[in-house]
């Protein structure tokens, strides 16, 4: 331990180094280092790493504005049925959180309600959120950039979208049959496709919200079309993207406007079956009657 | 470095530039992020490293803007953003803390050209923060590449301001000691 003299000089070190010090106690420190070689040294030491930090400037520079841009939400405006009318994107962004949270509330277990409802600051719960869907905002932020990612490859380069989320969620590759063992349920698309589609792939999706079956199908003219089949709602998939309730068939379903097509949301059973990619509202029409359990 | 940066008098951040981005407007967004990205990059760099730093880079913003209603103004604008930065690290380190405990790894250096001598400088420097105590890290980063006063380092850091020059004095030992041990 330093003596008194130098206890109190070098408690002050930082401040005097920093200019955070009035000139009283500035000048009684200049002049204990000018005698106390032990607490010069420390005062130079501190200088030194000062020194140090302007030289290593990292060389690289941050991300261009670009890359954060494409991570936000999209602007567009809500409309329809489900959305509040809201004056600015941002209070958008938190209104599509908002909905998106009740929606994951609404169909989370109750007792993992509370833990929702309040997400807890530390954002400690992400080794849970498989089993709980106990999304922070910040993982559903994350959550939905990755669907805005994969919807927006997915017409360009379907094979690559499908990579991307096979990559991303833990992706299997296992057939409509294999599935079961997976996913507890054997998926309705298992019972054949309708006429004009072809199964290209199938696989099992560890996503954020559930654990998912996908089918990845080809229409005669060699589109793509996928197919989810899922436990929950898909209320939080599409972040702010325009969507309205439509009758297909016998079924409510959300329609949700994607850059070139469609993708579409509806109940069957106890389940949820998510259609991306579909052409319009005739052709969810057809899936939905064609999907039917029985 | 940017003279400029090392002692901001005043925030680069106007009110009036904070009220347009946070009705969306996203070319007042680009404005902040362009202002003040070097920093919260640099900081966010020292905190977790460089490849791991661009993505919270861009996290901590979308986070800012997606919030910037809440900022209230008593603040400067960018102490705001430096706290959500500093948050953001810390969670994700302890995140990574859980998964697995992370070997000091001295990262590649890229891009730009500088000398062998102070690519080798920086190394060192970024192993040295890496192990120490990141509440600590983020406070000498502040301080040292963002010349932020104790009144400000205490917003940033959510501490009180009396503390600030008690931290920075153990910060300093600290890192002056984990550099010298690797000297030998
Ligand atoms: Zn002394």
């Amino acid at each position: 331990m330093a003596p008194h003299p130098c206890q109190s000089v070098q408690d002050q070190l930082s401040a005097y180094l920093d200019g955070e010090l009035g000139t009283a106690e500035r000048h009684q420190i200049e002049e204990h280092l000018s005698q106390c070689p032990a607490c010069d040294a420390e005062w130079q030491s501190f200088r030194q790493l000062g020194q140090l930090f302007r030289e290593s400037v990292p060389a690289e520079t941050p991300p261009p504005w670009e890359s954060v841009e494409s991570r936000m939400l999209p602007r567009r405006l809500p409309a329809g049925p489900w959305w509040w009318s809201t004056t600015t994107a941002a209070a958008a962004a938190i209104a599509a959180l908002l909905l998106v949270a009740v929606g994951f509330w609404a169909s989370a277990p109750k007792n993992q309600r509370d833990r929702i409802a309040q997400p807890s600051e530390a954002g400690q719960d992400e080794e849970t959120s498989m089993a709980g869907m106990a999304m922070n905002a910040e993982h559903m932020l994350e959550f939905q950039r990755t669907m805005n990612d994969y919807v927006a490859k997915l017409s360009s380069d379907p094979d690559q979208a499908e990579r991307f989320l096979l990559t991303k969620y833990d992706g299997q590759a296992v057939s409509p049959d294999q599935a079961e063992a997976l996913v507890g349920y054997q998926p309705l698309i298992s019972r054949g496709l309708p006429g004009g589609y072809e199964l290209a792939s199938s696989s099992v999706v560890e996503m954020p919200c559930c654990t998912c079956f996908k089918a990845v199908c080809r229409r005669s003219d060699g589109s793509t079309l996928v197919l989810f089949e899922h436990d929950d709602d898909a209320a939080g998939w599409f972040g702010d993207r325009n969507r309205s309730m439509a009758t297909c068939g016998d079924k409510d379903c959300c329609l949700i406007e994607l850059d070139s097509n469609i993708a579409a949301t509806w109940k069957e059973g106890s389940r949820s079956i998510t259609a991306v990619g579909a052409r319009d509202q005739g052709e969810v029409t057809m899936l939905v009657n064609a999907l039917k359990r029985s | 470095m940017d003279p400029n940066r090392q002692q901001p008098a005043d925030s680069f951040v106007s009110p009036a530039l904070v009220q347009s981005a946070a009705g969306g407007d996203r070319s007042a967004q680009r404005e902040i992020y362009e202002r003040t990205c070097d920093l919260v990059f640099r900081l966010l760099v020292r905190m977790v490293g460089r490849q791991e730093g661009e993505d919270l880079t861009q996290q901590v913003y979308v986070q800012a803007f997606t919030k910037l209603e809440q900022f209230q103004g008593t603040a400067k604008f960018e102490t705001w953003l430096y706290r959500i930065a500093r948050n953001e690290a810390l969670q994700h380190l302890r995140r990574q803390r859980v998964r697995k405990t992370v070997p000091i790894e001295i990262e590649p250096t890229t891009r730009s050209e500088p000398t062998i001598e102070q690519k080798e400088i920086a190394e060192r420097l970024q192993a040295a923060l890496r192990q120490l105590d990141p509440e600590l890290s983020t406070i000498i980063s502040l301080k040292e590449d963002g010349g932020l006063s104790y009144k400000e380092i205490a917003e940033a850091a959510g501490i009180p301001e009396g503390t600030v020059g008690s931290r920075l004095n153990r910060a300093r030992r600290e890192l002056a000691k984990l550099l010298k041990a690797e000297d030998r």
